[in-house]
């Protein structure tokens, strides 16, 4: 029970800060009905993700839970044992695929969140630190963001999963590693433009202490933009993780994302047993456009309040 | 000018140096390759001669510097699979992944580019905002997923094309090329198409902008004033204009679609070099994981050299910013 009101929590936690976020701009944000249905989407499968335990009509794990009797069924055929219907139909082990959607969600959605928090903090330290200092250090660091952004995200990635092998903390490491240089950029960019500013300047004048301004003047002012590319970077994460998993370099097969799992029904495609890899395919392909146009309506709302 | 030039190839030296120290530790790491090259039931003693015969009985170092040594002949070991020098290996699947992603970025700008003037020229109408809409479903769409759907509904139900694999190669220039060999084509338009996607996107976004931008100037003025018809307009005087940016795009991206190529590769069992480090990953072949990625960052370094020296030759701006540090 602790564990559903913990997440209940984080569910209206997220719901509160969005709203906060779009306080004094919903006007701009809802335009079009594109503005709607993604960010209802978006809504929906945070909630299924959160949720999936109380959600999904079987836990895909549960070993005792599965028959393999009940393997690779159409959509819509019912199991033989239990009779309970499979809406998408199941997979080589008689896992129902909408439960196994359910949790691979869950999956995909966790680590990318988590790596992008991670990448997102140890960006903004740099960024706003390289900006502050200034000179040599400010150089080197944004040399080394200059080295990793020259690199294709996905090589990366492989490279290091190749190096650490399987697991899900490895993922989420490697997913950091190659996101973190991305928010350093552009925090530099904003955090350099806003030290130019009267605001800082008074700041000084007052002899606050750099600590303080850094963080309860600058930071503040460099976090809009940051929304922004967080949104997007998200969904650029869950595609990588699932490149990944699709390419066995990924999550392990103990707690399988949406890509593992199209990567596992894969095989039963071309015979024509689309639904095992299609169906999460299509799950996959709409949180990701979700919080793609999501980030999209972000950007134009909040554009104006940065220049202004 | 000089001293910048000789700055910047001094750097991409010192980052080869880095990433070969990196790779070299970081493949090290990667389980022990032992276990696959021997059976489970091998004696001691032949577990500790297979060790010698591939110098794995030596410290960390000392195999460290065996391999900068061999490298620097380029020379980066045998692979323990294929029993071939894994330089010659990689070299020998290049071919494969470079035709494939020069097919995907020809598509890439064919499809891209008009898509992007259009929804430019439209971007105030239904047909501009759905473009926009359709171009993030272009890049949210995950590489592998693409293509199984193509595969599903191009070589499945349709039977127009071939879903997997490579049509035999001729010899272009020394190359061993598919593209121009009898029905090579019919194998590559699904992987192509599939890689092309995620970059026609980017390409119809950036296209869309810079065409919003054209439009306004005076010489669209001046030649609507003409007469001049609008699809010459916009297929002539816009797109000459709005190319710049894309070129100077293309030449980097060439380098990613090569990487991406990983993915596409995989789907659609194409025998290139992207294939060829997945398995080398699942088999633990370290010679060829080595090679493969001393490649990658030599050729991804010297694209980067390369773009950057150009960029310094076209635009003096960027010259007198880099020169005082």
């Amino acid at each position: 029970m602790m564990d559903l009101a913990f997440r209940s929590l984080v569910f209206i936690a997220i719901v509160i800060l969005f709203a906060r976020a779009l306080r004094g701009f919903e006007q701009q944000y809802f335009q079009g009905i594109t503005a709607y249905i993604s960010t209802g989407a978006l809504g929906l499968f945070l909630f299924l993700a959160i949720f999936s335990p109380e959600l999904s009509p079987q836990n895909p794990y549960d070993l005792a839970q599965l028959s393999i009797m009940d393997g690779r069924l159409a959509p819509g055929e019912v199991s033989s044992e239990t009779g309970m219907p499979f809406y998408l139909g199941t997979d080589e082990q008689g896992r129902d695929i909408l439960s196994g959607i359910l949790y691979g969600l869950r999956v995909s959605l966790t680590v990318s969140v988590i790596a992008t928090f991670f990448a997102m903090t140890i960006g903004v330290v740099v960024g706003i630190y390289a900006a502050w200092i200034g000179g040599r250090i400010e150089s080197i660091l944004m040399r080394m963001v200059d080295l990793q952004l020259s690199f294709p995200s996905i090589l990366v990635a492989l490279m290091l999963m190749a190096a650490f092998g399987r697991g899900l903390d490895k993922v989420v490491v490697a997913l950091v590693v190659v996101q973190w240089a991305y928010y350093a950029r552009t925090v530099r960019g904003t955090a350099l433009s806003e030290t130019q500013k009267d605001y800082i300047a008074a700041a000084r004048c007052l002899g606050f202490s750099g600590a303080r301004i850094l963080l309860r003047h600058l930071l503040p002012n460099c976090l809009p933009p940051l929304l922004v590319i967080s949104t997007i970077q998200i969904a650029n994460t869950i595609v990588l993780e699932s490149s990944l998993s699709f390419l066995g370099v990924g999550v392990p097969v103990t707690s399988p994302s949406l890509g593992l799992l199209i990567a596992n029904g894969y095989g039963y495609m071309l015979s024509g047993q689309y639904w095992m890899s299609m169906f999460p395919g299509v799950a996959l392909l709409c949180i990701v456009a979700a919080i793609n146009l999501v980030g999209d309506r972000l950007r134009d709302t909040l554009n104006p309040r940065l220049q202004r | 000018m000089l001293v910048y030039m000789l700055r910047r190839v001094v750097q991409s030296l010192f980052v080869i140096a880095a990433m070969v120290v990196i790779v070299f530790f970081g493949v090290y790491l990667i389980g022990n390759p032992i276990d696959i090259l021997i059976s489970p039931d091998a004696t001691l003693d032949e577990i500790e001669a297979t060790k010698a015969r591939f110098g794995f009985d030596q410290p960390i170092h000392v195999q460290f510097f065996q391999f900068l040594l061999q490298a620097s002949q380029g020379d980066l070991g045998r692979s323990f699979v294929h029993g071939e020098s894994a330089i010659g290996l990689i070299l020998h699947y290049m071919p494969a992944t470079l035709e494939l992603a020069f097919l995907g970025l020809v598509f890439s700008v064919l499809l891209g580019v008009p898509i992007g003037i259009y929804a430019g020229y439209r971007s105030q109408r239904w047909q501009g905002r759905a473009i926009m809409t359709g171009t993030v479903f272009g890049f949210s769409l995950p590489n592998f997923w693409v293509g199984m759907l193509l595969i599903l509904i191009f070589s499945v139900h349709l039977q127009w094309l071939p879903s997997t694999g490579r049509a035999d190669t001729i010899t272009v220039w020394g190359l061993q090329l598919s593209i121009f060999a009898p029905g090579g084509l019919k194998y590559m338009v699904l992987p192509a198409l599939t890689l092309a996607l995620y970059k026609a996107s980017l390409l119809a976004r950036l296209a869309r902008a810079g065409t919003q931008e054209a439009l306004l100037q005076d010489y669209v003025k001046f030649a609507r004033a003409k007469g001049v018809s609008e699809t010459r307009i916009l297929f002539v005087h816009v797109l000459k204009n709005i190319l710049i940016p894309i070129v100077s795009v293309l030449g980097l991206e060439l380098g990613s679609m090569i990487a991406f190529a990983v993915v596409t590769e995989t789907v659609f069992a194409w025998p290139g070099m992207g294939k060829l480090l997945i398995e080398s990953i699942t088999k633990l072949d370290r010679p060829v994981i080595v090679a493969y990625l001393m490649l990658t960052v030599l050729m991804f370094v010297t694209i980067n050299l390369v773009v950057d020296l150009l960029y310094t030759w076209l635009d003096p701006r960027v010259r007198i910013t880099a020169e005082p540090t």
